[in-house]
């Protein structure tokens, strides 16, 4: 079947089908069957959880079919090309001048021994470079000469993005593919990279394809959305449309699942006057002289959940760590309940006090040994037995039959649950938890946070929650602390904070997410 | 700079220890010199001639003295300045050395980025499997195997050298050529094998793809992206290589009867001639020392991060 992109589309798939290469036909393709049509100048938003397949399908249309993968049937155009079968000569000739595709390593994707100004060496030459470049780089928002021989390492998160958008833009495209542009930028870098690429978009005319698992960032710069699930679209609509009413099942959940502010999925319960946690004036120092914590007070009592939201460096995982132990205290004291000394390096610790407190990790791939079943990672070092381990997994939502099942056999929700269930089995009155769902789906997350919220419950644990994301902490926590820098700018009951907040730095995260729950 | 000093504190703590431990082994300058027919008499003789008999701590201060002035030593068994001895077969392999490296390691570089640029097709991994044989044989096989064919059969060079340490670069060229060329077999192995495998791994990075879907075309690729990000792990293999050349290359040297370094080394081992082996420690010391330094410092052109640490 060929079909033929009128004059004014840019980008058409008719019936694609992607499949894993020699692997059988009746297994669940990559990509099925992707009917997708881009008008010149148009905006897409597709988002979708993870193996949704939704980079794959950006990157085909880029004519980059990944490694190991195989187009079953259909057809890819891009602006009237089959670019897959293009050679590479062709297809530099086309990269950059037609199409342009920023992937989502933002941190890999710059060379490392080059120079910003080298980067656009490669593809701008002819008279007055410097000049092109500078205002290149003045549109995205960084003006000045001193980024032009800045090394890709002297940048920030945020700079690297802008740079990277600005090597896209540089010879004005007529399609750019954006695949995930800020799921490595703290919520207002995101936020405000996005306002970037939404103005350049306005004022260049671009059509633009916007990958991302956020609802909340497609629809911040798409007029369309399409749904993907399972290698399936799903949904495809006008981007108000799908989100106010949505049709297909997984886009409900997907909706429903998004954190908000003013909703809570977790009851305060009642707290004890029992304190599991005292610190006084803290202070953390790492490297040579950064402060990662200043002069920190914080006291938490037993039941009581406590949010910590700030950006990387603003010292909230630095505090975690240190209290279970994994970071030593430079200033300041930091107690438990029974006035037991958490300054004292892990080693000396006494096993009661370790299995008090308990962290579970953001990442669960890196927490859980994939060499071990989910029965012998738990029963290590908690000593627990088959039986306590199959009811802790089923507190977490997890069945007998992940006893055996090693981490490569399960999903990343899964994963985060079996880790979950590892904390409880020491029976800790202290649970720590550090950006435990940012690697999941959020409709996974949803899933694991009410998870959470019936442990709480039942057992009445004290925890303390550490997040970038300031909706899902406020719908989770009694109290939240705002950290920046090390210092703490806000503190409060989740009501005061979200509804008079004192700090403009909390200002604004409120702002970006109120936004985002507007969509 | 400051690599510099721990080098140096390195290279004299270094000398003290060989210093010491070649004075440990049985036998001196006159037990070499007078051999099975010395009397005790006459060993004393010699030794008192040549202050042998003073301490170790005198004798390391007398002798470090010295070298400080430039002054290597004097040959009791060859009756001669070690640094005339020396010097002419120095000279003679970094010749060799010099030649060896030039065949060798452009050409790694070549055909290990071509290579690299398709791991996957069969010449890529059939040269890759058949540059294992050639750093596995030892030099003694490949020698005779160059010497055989390069020859015997096909007469181009001299099979063994016949020439005075101290000939003229006329006179030394022709032989220079199967040692070397038997070197150059391992070394480029080495060298070719490590930049196929690191062009390899960079041109599966983020940022090689990023480049090439901003429309970079292949030749700027290669030569400002791929390049000089496979580079530092093959200059720190070559500095390695570069260093084995000036100083590993006894079984080669003896191969062809070559008057150099390695060979004079085996000599002196096999005759005991103390103050002729501690000076050719030194030098392989230094040559290891200098060498990776300059890697070190080579790596820090390719990469900006290691440049900024540094501050």
């Amino acid at each position: 079947m060929i079909t033929t992109l009128t004059q004014s589309q840019i980008l058409g798939f008719s019936n694609v089908t992607v499949r894993i290469k020699n692997e059988a036909r009746d297994s669940r393709p990559i990509l099925e069957a992707i009917g997708l049509q881009l008008e010149r100048g148009e905006t897409l938003g597709i988002v979708g959880g993870s193996g949704s397949g939704k980079s794959t399908l950006l990157r085909l249309a880029a004519g980059v079919l990944t490694p190991g993968l195989v187009l079953d049937q259909g057809e890819v155009t891009t602006v009237g090309k089959n670019l897959l079968v293009a050679t590479p000569a062709e297809r530099s000739n086309i990269y950059g001048s037609v199409v342009a595709l920023v992937a989502q390593s933002i941190g890999e994707s710059l060379t490392p021994h080059l120079t910003v100004l080298s980067h656009f060496r490669d593809t701008v030459s002819g008279e007055a470079v410097d000049e092109r470049v500078l205002e290149s780089l003045a549109e995205v928002g960084l003006g000045g000469e001193k980024y032009l021989h800045r090394y890709p390492h002297q940048l920030s998160g945020g700079e690297r993005q802008r740079v990277l958008l600005a090597l896209a833009l540089v010879r004005s495209p007529q399609l750019l593919l954006l695949d995930e542009p800020t799921s490595a930028l703290d919520v207002s870098i995101g936020s405000e990279v996005l306002t970037t690429i939404d103005r350049l978009q306005r004022s260049r005319g671009f059509a633009l394809v916007c990958v991302s698992h956020d609802l909340g960032v497609v629809s911040q710069i798409s007029k369309r959305i399409a749904v993907m699930n399972q290698g399936r679209i799903v949904e495809l609509g006008q981007t108000s449309q799908v989100l106010r009413s949505p049709s297909h099942e997984y886009t409900k959940a997907l909706v429903s699942s998004i954190p908000k502010l003013d909703q809570r999925i977790r009851e305060s319960s009642s707290q004890s006057n029992e304190t599991v946690l005292v610190c006084r004036g803290l202070q953390i120092v790492r490297g040579q002289t950064t402060r990662a914590i200043d002069s920190l007070d914080l006291e938490i009592k037993q039941g009581e959940v406590v949010g910590i939201i700030g950006e990387s460096g603003s010292g909230k995982s630095s505090l975690l760590s240190a209290i279970c132990g994994l970071v030593s205290v430079t200033g300041g004291s930091l107690h438990d309940g029974d006035g037991y000394d958490l300054s004292t390096a892990l080693q000396m610790r006494p096993r009661e006090v370790l299995s008090s407190i308990q962290m579970v990790f953001q990442n669960p791939d890196d927490s859980l040994n994939p060499m071990r079943t989910v029965a012998q990672s738990l029963s290590r070092y908690t000593h627990a037995t088959n039986s306590e381990i199959s009811s802790a997994l089923l507190s977490v939502g997890l069945g007998e039959q992940f006893l055996t099942r090693r981490p490569r056999e399960m999903s990343g929700g899964e994963k985060q649950r079996a880790a979950i269930a590892r904390a409880l089995l020491a029976e800790p009155r202290l649970l720590l938890l550090d950006e435990v769902t940012s690697a999941l789906d959020v409709t996974v997350q949803a899933a694991v946070m009410k998870t959470l919220a019936d442990l709480q419950r039942k057992l009445n644990i004290a925890m303390i929650i550490v997040s970038h994301d300031i909706a899902l902490v406020a719908s989770f926590v009694d109290r939240i602390l705002v950290l920046r820098n090390g210092q703490l700018v806000e503190q409060g009951s989740v009501d005061d904070v979200i509804k008079s907040p004192r700090d403009s730095y909390t200002q604004n995260l409120i702002n970006i997410s109120a936004r985002r729950a507007a969509i | 700079m400051r690599r510099v000093v721990f080098s140096l504190a390195t290279f004299i703590a270094l000398a003290v220890v060989s210093f010491v431990g070649v004075d440990a082994l049985p036998g001196d300058g006159c037990t070499a010199l007078l051999g099975r027919f010395g009397t005790n008499a006459k060993i004393d003789a010699c030794r008192q001639e040549n202050n042998l008999n003073d301490s170790v701590v005198v004798r390391l201060k007398d002798w470090s003295g010295d070298l400080v002035r430039g002054d290597l030593g004097y040959s009791i068994k060859r009756d001669e300045q070690v640094s005339e001895i020396i010097i002419p077969r120095l000279r003679n392999t970094a010749v060799m050395a010099a030649v060896a490296a030039l065949i060798a390691f452009p050409s790694a570089i070549v055909v290990g980025l071509l290579l690299g640029r398709y791991p996957r097709k069969r010449i890529s991994k059939a040269v890759n499997q058949f540059s294992v044989i050639a750093m596995t044989l030892p030099e003694f096989v490949i020698a005779t195997v160059l010497w055989l064919v390069l020859s015997i059969w096909i007469p181009i060079f001299p099979g063994v050298s016949v020439m005075p340490s101290n000939a003229s670069l006329l006179q030394l060229l022709p032989n220079v050529w199967l040692p070397a060329l038997t070197l150059a077999v391992v070394i480029f192995a080495h060298s070719m094998r490590t930049m196929r495998a690191s062009v390899t791994n960079v041109q599966n990075m983020p940022f090689v793809e990023s480049a090439r879907l901003r429309g970079t075309n292949e030749r700027k690729m290669i030569s400002r992206h791929i390049v000089p990000a496979a580079l530092p792990p093959v200059v720190n293999v070559v500095a390695l290589d570069g260093a084995w050349l000036l100083t590993g290359t006894f079984v080669t040297e003896a191969a062809f009867n070559f008057q150099g370094l390695g060979r004079l080394a085996i000599d002196a081992i096999s005759d005991r001639d103390t103050a002729l082996i501690l000076p050719i420690i030194l030098f392989g010391l230094a040559v290891y020392l200098v060498s990776s330094i300059l890697a070190d410092s080579l790596v820090r052109v390719f990469d900006p991060r290691l440049r900024s640490n540094n501050r």
